[in-house]
This record gives structure tokens, C-alpha cells and sequence, in this order.
């Protein structure tokens, strides 16, 4: 029996739904393509309700959550809108499944980032404390090399655009409930820091940098219920993850490649652009995007920094074991 | 599964039971993703949840209209039977294109949308997005299957000016709710852009194809059909700037 919906449930669920209604039989099914990823441990149980996937609620538990935060605010609507079988609906969803989770597991850890912020600035020797305050929202930071520099005056608007500029940066982790997600690596937030203050070429206090990560990273951010003087002090750094933790970080970053992206990372480093380009059949610049893609992928699903190449080796090797395919 | 051409694990399952779907094994045959996720694919043991009524706001289906407009919504489909449609807002009706419409593809989140793109609550869909003004396309009637309904009141006639102002025929329309300024070409969002414009092509193609066989210019089918009264272009869109347009659409995608 397949698991997937047939093209009757299909049809019946895409009428159901627009007069307001989700079928039983698509309402089993979500059941189900949970159940599945729990199954593969296609995804790190972190960012789940109950934050396990061996807990016997953790399927009905994150059903009714992706249907209260997501599925029914539009998200089986805009899923109905984009695919026309059923086959299409079971990949749209199981990435619409991953974002949310990915989205969540952003928002539990946003406040956070404006604290190592500050940490990070007050340790090294790159940043200087441009003015002091007690409060973090009040300080204001510049570049070390800078002698007396103005205070920003510009706008929010202009500050997250300046944030955006800055390109693209790997954002999670998908690290055990314990060890809470740090959203950045160190790396990205110092080249964020940086590349900001140059970009506006003045002093910004901590109410600026919030508002540049709250905008820049807006799906990292719930509406807040921490005050930025109330957030905790923050914990030890990080260690070095386990094979277990390797393998199922490999797991997940497999899981959000596309087969491309793949042939990219794979191949990359035995070849030129211009070559991999001719045999995929696209531009040197889609392969280059894709390799950083790629890269970022296997960066977000890594327990930490220090665990990168473990779980690159781990895709490749299990990629390697898979098969070559050449599409 | 970024490009969702991949299988998902419920299809793997299905695979791995013996499943006699020729596409989906053409597929795995040359895919190393799909491959590695399958040999590690564990045996499934879930149980169904128990079914539960549930309710969510409605959103009728609409009766096709008889006339084509600016500012209208529709789920458009390639003409080549994919799995996939696109939700689409009519920009024009080009006058020498006289079965062609001028479209701008719907895209999410809002956050990707940049200062040349509308910004769309969750009013006309049922969930928030933007219409993407780096890649517009032009398609046929044909392919406009279902309607969705028009965009809200103004929104239409700033659909419009964006899209004159990204052409050059006009000036940033004020008043309107677009994302934020790009202020470097590193801009994550135009590389967000280019692979939604690579995602799209096929559903530009048919016009495409017309457009490079009479080198983009002029007519390329009889107006109407069947009787049926033909659309004007948009009440607010200038037929002749659109033309000029859209004969520079018929050389390839525009890219930002």
C-alpha cells in the first residue's frame, strides 16, 4: 500500500479545504509523513514540541503544532495551490515540514544572538566599546581601527538593508536539546559584525545590531517574550559531537540537498567550474551557488563548527556508498 | 530537496516496498541523494493517528471570469504536465501578443522581497507573500487554470507601475508595499531570485518558444477564441510600453 495520498483523497481534500475543512484522510496522512521523518531520522529532534522522537506523543504532538502554527494560518492552502499530485504534495510538505522546524528551532534561540554579540565585540581586539551603558541595548561598538567615529543616525530601513548586503550566511545548527542553538557560527557573526560597521561607517549601539539581526534573520525571531536585559548569561562553549551525532547531522544535511547540490559538493574539489558546468549542463555561476549552498547546508545541520568536516566526510562517504549517480 | 525534483522519504518507502512507479525509479537510478537516503532507509513501523475533525478559514472556489484582468490571481501550470503549479498575477495584456498575458509569479517568505517587488498580505490568499517582479513571464491563456480572485483594492494599479518602473518606463511608485532596497550584489535575496527565475522557466516556455520563432516581435496567435470577448490590456497598463517589453522578454529572461 502506498503512503502516499491517492488521487481521489487528493481531489477530495484540495475541495474540502477551501470550504474550510481538512479530511480525515489528510489529516492521518500529515500524521503519517511526520511518522516517516521520525522514522529516518531525516531531522534533529531538537527543535519538536516535546523535544524527542522517541517520546510515544512526539508525532500527534508536532502534527497539532505545524497545524496551529503553520497549516491552517495558509500553509495547506499554499501547499493545495502548488501541487497538482500527490506525489508533489509529499515533497512540498516534507520541506515545508523541515522549514518549520528549522523556523522554530531559529526563534527558540533568537535573543541569544545580540548577547554573544556583545561577547564577542568586548573579547577581541577587532571591535572597540565606543561608549558604555549599562544595559547592552545602550552600548555602542565600532571598529578597533577607528578613531573617534560618529554615532549612526541613519535609518532602520537603511540598517537591515546594509544587513542584507553583507551576503549570505549558514544559520542552524541542529545540535541535542542540551546544548541550545547558537542561530550563527562564531565565524558568521564576527563577518556580520565587521561587515556591518563598515558598511555604515559609524558606531552602532546594541539597539541597532538588534534591529539589524531581528531584520536580516526575521525568521529566527518570535515576537519577544524576553526583555534584552532579562536574557541569560550564556553557557559553556560547545563540545566536539559524537559519531551518533555525526551520522544523524549527515542525515539531515542529506536530506535538505538536492541531488545537484550533491554532484556539486562531491565533484567540486576534483574539478574545474567551467568543467562541472559542461557536465551539469548550467552556468559556472549556478555551480558556484550551489557548491556555497551546499557547503551551507552541511554547516546548518552540523553540531557545531568544530564538527564540519566530520559530517562533510560523513555525507560524502555515505553519498559515495549510495551510488554515482550522473543525471 | 531544494529543487524538489528529489523523491521524498515517503516515496523512498514506497520504493523500497516493491512500488511500480517508472518515473520515480528513473529517478533514484541517477540520483546519489535519493540513493543514500534509501540504503539507509529503516524498516517503516508507524501507526495512524486517529482521525479529528478540523476547521480552518474558508476560501471559496471562485467562478472563472470571462475577462482577464490586471490584477487578477490565478494557479497557472506549464503546458507540460508537471507535478507543479504557480500561483500568478496578470500584469497586462501585451497588444500585439493577442493570446499572451504578461504575469508576475507569487513567491515566499515576504522577507525575500526587495524594494522592486509587492509585498501581499494574507487577505486575497489566505497566506502572506510577494509577487516577484524580477521574474516576469508570459503566458497563455491555456495555462491560467484556477482563479483566485483579484488583488486588493490599489494593489493592482501598483503592480503595474512596479512593473513599468523595473522596465524603465516609469517612475518608483509611492505608496506601496515593497520589501527593502538591495544595496550590493552580494544580496542573498538575488540569488533567491535567480533560482525562483530558474524554477520558472518552464512555465514562461510556451510563449518563449513563440517569441523566438518570430524573433520576438508581433502577432503570434488570432485574438480570441470561440466568440469569446477578448481582454484590454489593464485599464492601467500601457499597451505599447508593455509590447516593448515583453518583445524584450522574447530574447530571454531578464535578470537582475
Amino acid at each position: 500500500m502506498s503512503l502516499l495520498l491517492s488521487q481521489r483523497e487528493f481531489a477530495d481534500a484540495r475541495r474540502a479545504l477551501r470550504s474550510g475543512e481538512v479530511t480525515a484522510e489528510l489529516y492521518v496522512w500529515l500524521g503519517r509523513l511526520i511518522a516517516v521523518t521520525q522514522a529516518t531520522r531525516a531531522l534533529a529532534p531538537s527543535p519538536l514540541p516535546s523535544g524527542r522522537w522517541d517520546d510515544r506523543e512526539a508525532v500527534a504532538e508536532t502534527l497539532h503544532a505545524w497545524l496551529e502554527e503553520s497549516l491552517l494560518r495558509g500553509g495547506l492552502l499554499r501547499a493545495f495551490d502548488r501541487c497538482r499530485t500527490p506525489r508533489a504534495l509529499s515533497r512540498y510538505l516534507e520541506r515545508a515540514l523541515r522549514n518549520w522546524l528549522v523556523a522554530r528551532s531559529r526563534r527558540s534561540s533568537g535573543p541569544r544572538l545580540l548577547e554573544r554579540a556583545g561577547l564577542l565585540m568586548a573579547a577581541e581586539d577587532g571591535f572597540a566599546l565606543v561608549r558604555d551603558a549599562n544595559v547592552s541595548g545602550e552600548r555602542w561598538w565600532g571598529l578597533a581601527e577607528w578613531r573617534r567615529p560618529a554615532l549612526y543616525a541613519g535609518s532602520d530601513e537603511t540598517l537591515v538593508a546594509s544587513a542584507w548586503a553583507l551576503g549570505d550566511f549558514a544559520l542552524l545548527r541542529y545540535p541535542s536539546s542540551q546544548r541550545s542553538d547558537p542561530v550563527l557560527s562564531t565565524s558568521d557573526l564576527r563577518r556580520f559584525l565587521r561587515g556591518l560597521l563598515e558598511r555604515v561607517g559609524a558606531a552602532l549601539s546594541g539597539r541597532h545590531l538588534d534591529t539589524a539581526l531581528r531584520g536580516r534573520f526575521a525568521y529566527a525571531y518570535a515576537p519577544t517574550t524576553v526583555g534584552l536585559d532579562e536574557v541569560e548569561e550564556l553557557a559553556a562553549p560547545e563540545t566536539t559531537a559524537g559519531p551518533v551525532e555525526i551520522e544523524d547531522a549527515a542525515r539531515a544535511a542529506l536530506g535538505s540537498l538536492s541531488c545537484r547540490q550533491l554532484r556539486v559538493l562531491r565533484e567540486r574539489p576534483q574539478d574545474t567550474l567551467e568543467r562541472l558546468a559542461g557536465r551539469l549542463g548550467v552556468s559556472r555561476g549556478t555551480v558556484d551557488n550551489e557548491y556555497r549552498r551546499a557547503v551551507m547546508a552541511v554547516l546548518e545541520a552540523s553540531p557545531s563548527d568544530e564538527d564540519f568536516a566530520a559530517v562533510l566526510e560523513e555525507v560524502l562517504r555515505v553519498a559515495s556508498q549510495g551510488g554515482n549517480g550522473d543525471e | 530537496m531544494n529543487d524538489k525534483r528529489c523523491l521524498s522519504l515517503m516515496e523512498l518507502f514506497d520504493l523500497r516496498a516493491g512500488a511500480e512507479d517508472p518515473e520515480a525509479w528513473r529517478h533514484l537510478g541517477c540520483c546519489p541523494r535519493c540513493q543514500a537516503l534509501l540504503a539507509g532507509m529503516p524498516e517503516p513501523r508507524f501507526a495512524d493517528l486517529p482521525p479529528r475533525p478540523l476547521r480552518l478559514p474558508p476560501r471559496p472556489l471562485l467562478p472563472r471570469p470571462r475577462r482577464i484582468r490586471t490584477g487578477q490571481l490565478w494557479r497557472a501550470v506549464p503546458l507540460d504536465g508537471t507535478d507543479w503549479a504557480e500561483v500568478v498575477a496578470i500584469v497586462c495584456r501585451p497588444v500585439r501578443w493577442a493570446d499572451a498575458y504578461l504575469a508576475v509569479p507569487l513567491a515566499q517568505p515576504p522577507e525575500l522581497a526587495t524594494d522592486r517587488d509587492l509585498v501581499l498580505g494574507p487577505k486575497p490568499l489566505g497566506y502572506p507573500g510577494f509577487l516577484d517582479l524580477a521574474n516576469p513571464g508570459p503566458l497563455v491563456r491555456d495555462q491560467l487554470v484556477e482563479y483566485l480572485g483579484p488583488l486588493p483594492p490599489g494593489q493592482a494599479a501598483g503592480l503595474v507601475s512596479l512593473y513599468r518602473a523595473a522596465t524603465g518606463a516609469g517612475d518608483r511608485p509611492a505608496g506601496v508595499q515593497t520589501g527593502l532596497p538591495v544595496l550590493s550584489g552580494q544580496d542573498p535575496r538575488l540569488l533567491e531570485a535567480r533560482v525562483r527565475g530558474e524554477r520558472l522557466r518552464p512555465l514562461w516556455r510556451v510563449v518563449d518558444r513563440w517569441a523566438r520563432a518570430r524573433d520576438g516581435v508581433g502577432r503570434v496567435r488570432p485574438a480570441g477564441r470561440d466568440g469569446e470577448e477578448e481582454a484590454r490590456p489593464g485599464a492601467a497598463c500601457d499597451g505599447e510600453r508593455a509590447g516593448s517589453s515583453i518583445r524584450q522578454l522574447g530574447g530571454g529572461r531578464r535578470e537582475r
